[in-house]
């Protein structure tokens, strides 16, 4: 087991390391960003009075806790450095397990003697490791910002937890799955659920103790996320929320055991009943074949667009009552979410409408990806050699992108506007549609700029696409807070997307991207003629 | 007869490896062409050249008249290609994917794919995943035959069939070269080409060695002698163009080049025969003189 261990450590060592390194520069980063914006106790208790009353920011963020240094910077950024944890550990769970499994590695690791669920603890034992070291970074760079060390490591145990957590979860997962694909869309969609769960929960919390402490509402223990925050790393830290989280790992890799103890080699627990002997009229030609492959996708994004929606129009009355409660709040909330529109619900609807973009770049940049999967796993070749062009194939992945960002976009736009009708603002539902439908030309821009890493460094094509969304989430959210110059943050498209709802909308900004995407698209098109199918 | 393909100084490099050397190919419209090497030869590299998915370094290669490169959508149009190595998208069934590339083509015969999923005995429900490598060959090959071409290309296509299956596709192959198509076989299964093919072209490490037809080739080859006979070794060894002449039992041993055949049968009627065996010559044993010294190292490249 100790040799199939580090077998997986030693293929996996740069990309363990890039994961560890940037959740501990992440962490460094905001802290630093934090203590110089927000250093004295008059601003920091400004920012938590705004963000404590208002849901928006209390769903995006996390949970108030005070008002030192600390709990400000756990505030802004412990649910990401949570799901930053739980993404790796499900990549690596899964890319270990069910993905060895599909590319026949297992078999040959299965025919030694080893026994069947040695593999999985190796991998498992990986996870740990790997956590282990976000646990340092994180610690070291909370610590080395200046905070103190006890929360500082605190912190760090609480990421490494949810972390582990989810280790166990995707273990799980790639038991039930029979792709490696599968097992990571529902490990994901368990990391957006624990997510929106702990959304909900802190925004809906209620004042402990004192008005800028609160305590979540139920749906946040249900969260491996909501469980790591509770620990309150620089105020009343309490480390015992955390064996939730070990119990979850503790859970999920005793399930795995036994299911990988009790099935077939290759096979899922989800059965397989025999599918049609004819391909539907819709499975027809390359464009049939990239929309066939990119549907479940759709579905998976789209889901999390509608629960989006869902939540803007099941939070739009707490958010009025807040502004109703106090008048003051309204003007200097402009400042702390992106745009700097009138009212609190525009803002709020704005702020959710800049996850929904982010969501429809996540499900265009997959689109494009699968090209690049496509040819790695030999299928482009069968495809080639029928009577399509090889630009075709890079066209065919874009179309299929924009259909996607008009699917999950209007998606989110109509629950998100359906939910403010039932919430009994129909006036409403006009301009989250059109809040929702403003983020395309932001997320074409990804596809376009894959697509162009697509044709011309092939090899870089996954690491660069993700990345770039990484930076643009990054840039758009936090981009504010860090205080970046303006020329940084206007790299990122999202940057230039029309703030709807709002009094001063500028429109130029997206058609420049939107010309800017087309041109990249027509590029990579362009440039595939001149490239060969990589065997 | 016009060429259905022309290749004269085919060479693709990649990076520094010279996977294609100066390689000649000329295939007549009609005909079954074998395109023999050992792995690593640069068979599918060639096969891919052809079918303008990856860009020849030099040398002019021309398929029906038209270059692969630039006219590949044309080209495509009109052949079937059946890869080396089949990989299916594992959500969909066999028969989603018969489908699926025959509709890049302009759509299956469906009578003809009925019955070629019949003679194959495959079940086109089973999601792709599931299949062997066998069951996976025979998604490209059906797909290949169900609708017609008039250009064939099989890179190894029967590795992972059994026996019957491949008399199942030696079958199909003569159904479509009877109505005119020509076919590219690549193989390193001799039978399979001594059987089907009208000319063979031998490459290795990327250059032409050899190309004519079988019996161009069988000068090349030896035939074996397995004979009871008064003769001692010594005298049947002097024999021009004998060799490896050994006693084995009560039988004489001994390998013929084709062309030294008659001298050595008239010595041998000579002295006597009681009984006689002859192995005709096979291109196993043309193909081992080419490369004995290859197979025995074994080839680390993959074409």
């Amino acid at each position: 087991m100790l040799r199939l261990l580090r077998a997986q450590a030693r293929r996996d060592r740069w990309q363990l390391l890039i994961w560890i390194l940037s959740t501990g520069l992440f962490a460094a980063f905001s802290a630093t960003a934090v203590l110089s914006e927000f250093g004295g106790l008059r601003e920091r208790t400004a920012l938590m009075t705004l963000a404590a009353s208002n849901p928006a920011l209390l769903a995006i963020r996390g949970l108030p806790d005070g008002v030192s240094a600390g709990s400000v910077i756990s505030f802004q950024v412990s649910t990401y450095l949570a799901i930053m944890a739980a993404l790796m550990s499900t990549f690596l769970t899964v890319r270990h397990s069910r993905g060895d499994e599909e590319r026949g590695r297992s078999e040959l690791v299965g025919s030694t003697p080893v026994s069947r669920s040695s593999s999985l603890a190796a991998t498992l034992g990986l996870g740990a490791l790997a956590n282990v070291g976000v646990v340092i970074a994180v610690s070291l760079g909370f610590g080395a910002s200046g905070l103190p060390a006890g929360g500082s490591i605190l912190s760090g145990l609480a990421t490494g937890a949810v972390g582990i957590a989810f280790c166990g979860v995707a273990a799980v997962a790639a038991q039930l799955a029979r792709s490696s694909r599968a097992a990571n869309s529902l490990a994901g969609a368990a990391i957006a659920a624990a997510f929106v769960l702990r959304a909900f929960g802190d925004a809906l919390g209620t004042p402990d103790g004192s008005p800028l402490r609160l305590a979540s509402s139920w749906p946040s223990w249900l969260s491996p996320i909501g469980w790591a925050q509770q620990v309150r790393p620089f105020g009343e830290a309490a480390a015992l929320p955390l064996l939730l989280d070990v119990a979850l790992a503790g859970a999920g890799t005793t399930i795995a055991v036994v299911l990988v103890r009790r099935r077939d080699l290759g096979s899922g627990v989800v059965g397989e009943r025999p599918g049609r002997a004819r391909a539907a009229r819709s499975l027809s030609g390359s464009f049939g074949l990239a929309w066939r492959l990119h549907r479940g996708a759709v579905i998976g994004w789209s889901a999390g667009a509608l629960l989006l929606g869902v939540f803007a129009g099941g939070l739009a009355d707490p958010a009025v009552a807040a502004v109703k409660a106090n008048a003051a709040i309204r003007d200097a909330v402009g400042g702390l979410v992106p745009g700097g529109t009138a009212g609190l619900l525009d803002t709020f609807v704005a702020a959710i409408m800049a996850f929904l973009g982010v969501l429809a770049a996540g499900v265009a940049v997959q689109a494009v990806l699968r090209v690049r999967s496509e040819e790695t796993d030999g299928h482009t070749e069968l495809v080639s050699a029928g009577a399509v062009h090889r630009s075709r194939l890079v066209l065919d992945a874009l179309g299929v992108a924009v259909l996607s960002i008009v699917i999950v976009l209007v998606v989110g736009g109509l629950s998100g506007g359906l939910a403010f009708v039932a919430a009994g603002h129909p006036d409403r539902f006009g301009i989250t549609l059109a809040a929702a439908l403003v983020q395309l030309p932001a997320a074409a821009m990804f596809a376009a700029a894959s697509a162009l890493v697509l044709v011309l460094v092939p090899r870089l094509t996954v690491p660069v696409g993700w990345g770039l969304l990484a930076i643009g989430f990054v840039l758009g959210q936090f981009g504010g807070l860090f205080r970046l110059p303006d020329w940084v943050r206007d790299i990122s498209p999202f940057t230039h997307t029309p703030v709807l709802p709002g009094s001063d909308v500028r429109w130029w900004p997206a058609i420049v991207v939107l010309l800017v995407a087309v041109g990249f698209s027509l590029a990579a098109a362009a440039l595939t003629r001149r490239r060969d199918l990589l065997t | 007869m016009p060429s259905i393909i022309e290749a004269s100084g085919l060479t693709k490099r990649f990076g520094r490896v010279r996977a294609l050397d100066g390689l000649d190919l000329a295939v007549a419209e009609g005909e079954v062409h074998g395109f023999l090497g050992p792995n690593g030869a640069g068979k599918s590299t060639t096969l891919r050249v052809l079918l303008g998915l990856i860009r020849a370094s030099g040398g002019e290669t021309y398929v029906f008249g038209l270059d692969p490169w630039n006219d590949s959508v044309a080209i495509h149009r009109r052949l079937s290609y059946v890869p080396g190595d089949v990989d299916l998208w594992p959500g969909l069934t066999g028969g989603e994917a018969i489908d699926l590339l025959t509709s890049l083509r302009g759509g299956a015969d469906d009578a003809l794919r009925a019955d070629l999923i019949d003679q194959f005995e495959f079940d086109p429900r089973l999601k792709s995943r599931n299949y062997s490598k066998g069951n996976r060959q025979k998604v490209a090959l059906i797909a290949a035959f169900a609708r017609p071409a008039e250009l064939y290309l099989f890179d190894e296509p029967t590795s992972g069939l059994d026996p019957v299956m491949e008399a199942v596709f030696r079958r199909q192959v003569e159904r479509v070269t009877a109505g005119g198509a020509t076919v590219l076989l690549s193989s390193h299964i001799l039978s399979e080409v001594e059987q089907l093919c009208d000319r063979v072209t031998i490459i290795r490490a990327g250059r032409t060695v050899e190309t004519g037809t079988l019996s161009d080739l069988r000068h090349l080859t030896r035939t074996g002698f397995s004979a009871v006979t008064g003769a001692d070794v010594a005298t049947v060894a002097a024999l021009p163009g004998v060799y490896d002449a050994r006693r084995e039992g009560e039988k004489l041993v001994f390998e013929v080049d084709t062309n030294a055949l008659a001298p050595v049968l008239s010595a041998l009627a000579v002295s006597g025969i009681r009984g006689l065996t002859v192995a005709p010559p096979s291109l196993e044993d043309l193909f081992l003189r080419h490369y004995g010294d290859d197979l025995a190292r074994g080839s680390e490249r993959t074409a």
